[in-house]
């Protein structure tokens, strides 16, 4: 089998790897906190999490913490889900459901989810989180409403074309 | 209400609406007029980018495919990307990458635009 490898970030938010167990033990940036990522893990985890390294920092390890373990291909490492540790989780944009609520039903309500779909795209690539998450969650009221707005309708326009 | 349980909710009254609208497409004849009609087409005359879905639907589940083609040839391609855009909406954080392109502002623009197009040429060319 082969040798599990690590990979450590660095406070200046370097990557170092990749790291057998003991040189990772052993780097001068290695601590409690440090970030570490190698094969199984879904995102960056601290070094005091991982059950293989909490052995190191004291005889209790920290905080009991589901490590979330995933088929071994995955998360693919490169800059982006490096990049996606640091920063909060992309907010959903419902751009899917506003286009296919647009195209099936012509909801003016649902043009209002998607211009606020691209909010949450623009405002996240930005760096403003907050905003993102506010765009999302505006996004999903217009996307209700026009869902609901759909439903009200429904028997009006099935009744048009009974009688009309 | 947590959010496991919220999740399941949801996709159990999605899976529900899902089948009755199956059913209801299989029972009734295509076209027929027990069906809602687009208010757009009813109001102004002109078709809407929708406009055939239903006729579409119902073809494609009696195996009809030429017939669902014709219908609205629009929703076979706009479809599988709106399937596709829908999943890289809800795995944003495993597929980033995916996310970024599908969801981008350029994404939503070309959306507008084929939408805008192939209501033009519905309307003016008679597809």
């Amino acid at each position: 089998m082969e040798r599990t490898q690590y990979w450590l970030a660095t406070a200046e938010q370097e990557k170092i790897g990749p790291l057998t167990l003991e040189e990772l033990t052993a780097s001068p940036h290695f601590g409690p906190d440090v970030r570490i990522w190698r094969q199984g893990l879904t995102s960056w985890v601290k070094a005091s999490q991982l059950p293989e390294l909490a052995g190191n920092f004291g005889s209790v390890p920290a905080d009991v913490v589901e490590v979330e373990v995933v088929t071994a291909a995955e998360p693919v490492y490169d800059a982006h889900t490096y990049e996606a540790d640091t920063r909060p989780e992309r907010p959903r944009s419902y751009l899917g459901w506003g286009i296919a609520a647009i195209i099936l039903c012509c909801m003016v309500p649902a043009i209002v989810s998607v211009i606020y779909s691209t909010y949450v795209s623009s405002r996240y690539a930005d760096g403003d989180y907050e905003g993102a998450r506010r765009a999302s969650e505006t996004a999903e009221i217009w996307l209700l409403v026009s869902i609901v707005a759909g439903i009200v309708e429904l028997p009006f326009i099935i009744a048009i074309n009974l009688f009309g | 209400m947590n959010q496991a349980q919220r999740r399941r909710l949801i996709l159990t009254a999605a899976g529900l609406i899902v089948l009755a609208v199956v059913i209801i497409y299989l029972l009734l004849p295509v076209q027929s007029s027990w069906l809602p009609r687009c208010p757009i087409h009813w109001l102004t005359g002109y078709d809407c980018p929708g406009c055939g879905s239903q006729t579409a639907l119902q073809q494609l589940l009696r195996g009809h495919i030429a017939d669902a083609w014709s219908a609205n040839p629009f929703l076979f391609i706009a479809l599988p990307i709106l399937l596709l855009t829908i999943y890289a909406d809800h795995t944003a954080g495993r597929h980033p990458r995916l996310a970024r392109y599908l969801l981008s502002c350029t994404a939503v623009a070309a959306w507008l635009i084929a939408i805008l197009l192939w209501t033009l040429l519905r309307n003016l060319l008679g597809w």
